[in-house]
């Protein structure tokens, strides 16, 4: 009689401990990716050194689905300070988009996997023109994008 | 009677209890933040881009 109880207690002991780890580990899983975008992606300093790179394009035509430029040929884009302007604001590549979502099924091999995974965070449905500047902090990639 | 087994698995159970707490309210802190964070970078998104949002 007392051994059944014990095995049944066990079983239900297991069994409740199980479910409350399997919920914890998939909200930490959950928590830490939304901490990670929110970490690398669309920081509130980006967005304003987004925007002066914005207010200062003089050219906002996209050949194809896409148009990129850095600090070494931004004179298409810009004006002629571009080069210091974005050296000084660690903006390594500048991305001119039509549509988002047809950047982000292309097989272009020019975009990096880590430009792939921040316009997944983008919302897929808009069809503005998009600005999307890429930073680099500590060699790490951090993206911030506006409509242009 | 020996109670030596009841008394070590309450403390066990116990210690259990208090850790799932902990790492529940450590998460919920942090979803909390994220949630603020996460407001004020769309805030900001949506006010940068209203004037080119036709």
């Amino acid at each position: 009689m007392k051994k059944g109880f014990v095995f049944i207690e066990t079983l239900l002991v297991l069994a409740i401990l199980a479910f409350g780890l399997v919920n914890l580990c998939s909200m930490y899983i959950k928590i830490s990716s939304d901490i990670n975008i929110k970490k690398y992606y669309d920081n509130v300093s980006d967005l304003y050194k987004v925007d002066v790179i914005r207010s200062l394009l003089t050219n906002k035509n996209v050949t194809g689905d896409m148009s990129s430029f850095n600090s070494a040929n931004c004179t298409t884009y810009m004006g002629s300070n571009c080069t210091t302007l974005l050296s000084d604001m660690s903006a390594s590549n500048v991305y001119l988009i039509n549509d988002v979502e047809t950047v982000m099924t292309s097989q272009n091999e020019n975009i990096k996997n880590s430009m792939r995974e921040y316009l997944k965070t983008i919302n897929e449905a808009q069809t503005h023109k998009t600005i999307i500047v890429e930073f680099n902090y500590n060699n790490r990639a951090y993206y911030a994008s506006l409509y242009i | 009677m020996n109670k030596k087994g009841f008394i070590s698995m309450a403390v066990v159970y116990t210690f259990l209890i208090l850790f799932l707490l902990l790492i529940t309210s450590l998460l919920s802190m942090y979803s909390f933040r994220n949630d603020i964070i996460g407001g004020q970078e769309d805030s900001v998104k949506d006010e940068l881009n209203e004037e080119y949002n036709l």
